[in-house]
C-alpha cells in the first residue's frame, strides 16, 4: 500500500458536508449576528501565525503542549521515500494558530482606543492533542472570536450580558449548560500560581454542557477576561496613555455544532 | 481535620497570621503588614497574586494535611480566610464538576 494510501481518511477534523456544513454554518450565523449588533468589526485573518507574535502573546511558555508549527523540507530533492522523514522537515518562523484572538492584538499593535472597539474573527485553530475525538477534542477546529477592547468599565459593561445570552442561544439550539469556573491548561507546573489566580479572580468561565455521564461535560463557550495583559504586550493603549483591557468571548463551533445535532437533529433555528 | 488547629476559627486566625506576617517575608510584593483579618477579601482587591496566592493554598494544604485540586479552588471557597477556613478545616474533598479544559 503506498503511503498515501494508507493514511487516506485521516483527518484533524471531520470533513463536513450537506446538513452537518449546513448547521455549523447556521450557528456560526447566529454568533456572527450577535457580534453585528456590537459593531463589531469582522476580519479574516490567516491560519498561520508568526512564531513572534505567539511570543508576544506569551503562548509559547504557558503552552508549550498544544503548539504545531508549519516545516519545509530541507531537502527538496530527497528521494519519497525520504522526502518527509523527521530529518528533512525542518520549521519555519510560522506556527499554526491556537486561537484567534492573537492575531487581533497583533493586528491592532500600537493603536489607541478613544472608545471601546469590538472586533469579530473566525479562525481555524490547531492545538496538539494526545487524543482525538469528532466534536470535542480535535487537532483542528473553528472558533468564532468576539473581541473586545477598551476601558475596564466599558469592557464589564457588555461582558455583563454574555452569559444569558450564550444560554439563550444554547437553549435555542436544544442544549442545556451552566457557567463553570476555568483555567487555562497551562503546562508547567510552575503555572500553577497563574491557573489558581485564574480561577480565583473568576477571569475565565466556560459554558458547559452535560450528558448522561459525568465524563461528558464539555466547554463549548468562554468568556475570557485578560486585564491589561495583552494591551501591555501589544501597545494596545487608552488615551491616557494606561494600558488598554481585553476579552474575549470564544465559541467552538465544532463542539457547538456537533453538541447541537445530538439535541437536535435536522434542525437549528 | 488537623493536628495544628482545634478550631476552624483558630485555623482562620492562623491564616490571617500567615498573611500578615510570614507573607511578606516570602514574597517581597506583598506589602507588610497587610493587617488581614478573617473577613478580608484576599483576592478581589489585588491584595495577593499569582505568587502569593501559592503561598497561601501552601498554607491551606500544609495544615489540612492534602494537596488541593485545581476544582477545589475558587473564589466561593477562597473569598476569605474565615470561608478557607469554614470549607476547609474539617472537610473532605471537595470537587467540583469536573470538565473538560476548555479553549
Amino acid at each position: 500500500m503506498s503511503p498515501a494510501a494508507e493514511t487516506a481518511g485521516t483527518f484533524a477534523a471531520p470533513p463536513r458536508a450537506g446538513a452537518t456544513l449546513a448547521r455549523f454554518e447556521a450557528i456560526d450565523a447566529s454568533f456572527l449576528a450577535w457580534a453585528r449588533e456590537w459593531a463589531a468589526e469582522e476580519i479574516q485573518f490567516p491560519s498561520l501565525i508568526d512564531a513572534g507574535t505567539l511570543r508576544q502573546a506569551g503562548y509559547p511558555e504557558a503552552f508549550p503542549h498544544l503548539l504545531l508549527s508549519a516545516c519545509r523540507c530541507a531537502d527538496p530533492a530527497r528521494p519519497l521515500a525520504g522526502l518527509l522523514a523527521d530529518e528533512n522537515l525542518v520549521g519555519t518562523n510560522w506556527l499554526l494558530s491556537p486561537a484567534v484572538c492573537y492575531h487581533a492584538y497583533a493586528h491592532l499593535a500600537g493603536r489607541t482606543f478613544a472608545a471601546p472597539a469590538a472586533f469579530t474573527a473566525r479562525g481555524r485553530c490547531f492545538r496538539h492533542e494526545e487524543e482525538f475525538i469528532p466534536g470535542r477534542r480535535q487537532l483542528e477546529f473553528e472558533m468564532r472570536e468576539i473581541i473586545l477592547i477598551g476601558a475596564p468599565e466599558e469592557l464589564e459593561a457588555r461582558l455583563t450580558r454574555v452569559p444569558t445570552r450564550v444560554e439563550a442561544l444554547a437553549t435555542a439550539a436544544g442544549l442545556s449548560g451552566r457557567w463553570e469556573t476555568a483555567h487555562d491548561p497551562f503546562f508547567l507546573p510552575t503555572s500553577r500560581g497563574r491557573q489558581l489566580m485564574q480561577r480565583l479572580q473568576e477571569t475565565k468561565k466556560e459554558f458547559v454542557i452535560h450528558g448522561a455521564n459525568a465524563d461528558s461535560a464539555l466547554a463549548i463557550a468562554s468568556i475570557n477576561r485578560h486585564g491589561a495583559f495583552f494591551g501591555e504586550r501589544f501597545a494596545l493603549t487608552l488615551p491616557d496613555g494606561q494600558p488598554a483591557h481585553t476579552a474575549c468571548i470564544a465559541f467552538g463551533l465544532d463542539r457547538w455544532a456537533a453538541a447541537a445535532a445530538t439535541a437536535m437533529p435536522g434542525t437549528f433555528p | 481535620m488537623n493536628a495544628r488547629y482545634a478550631s476552624a476559627e483558630e485555623f482562620a486566625e492562623g491564616l490571617c497570621m500567615f498573611v500578615n506576617v510570614e507573607l511578606p517575608q516570602l514574597h517581597a510584593k506583598v506589602q507588610r503588614s497587610p493587617g488581614v483579618d478573617v473577613d478580608t477579601p484576599l483576592f478581589a482587591t489585588g491584595l495577593l497574586d499569582s505568587l502569593a496566592v501559592l503561598h497561601v493554598v501552601g498554607f491551606v494544604e500544609d495544615a489540612i494535611g492534602r494537596r488541593l485540586s485545581i476544582e477545589e479552588v475558587v473564589m466561593s471557597r477562597f473569598r476569605d480566610a474565615r470561608t478557607i477556613a469554614a470549607t476547609f478545616w474539617s472537610a473532605p474533598v471537595l470537587k467540583e464538576v469536573s470538565h473538560v479544559p476548555g479553549r
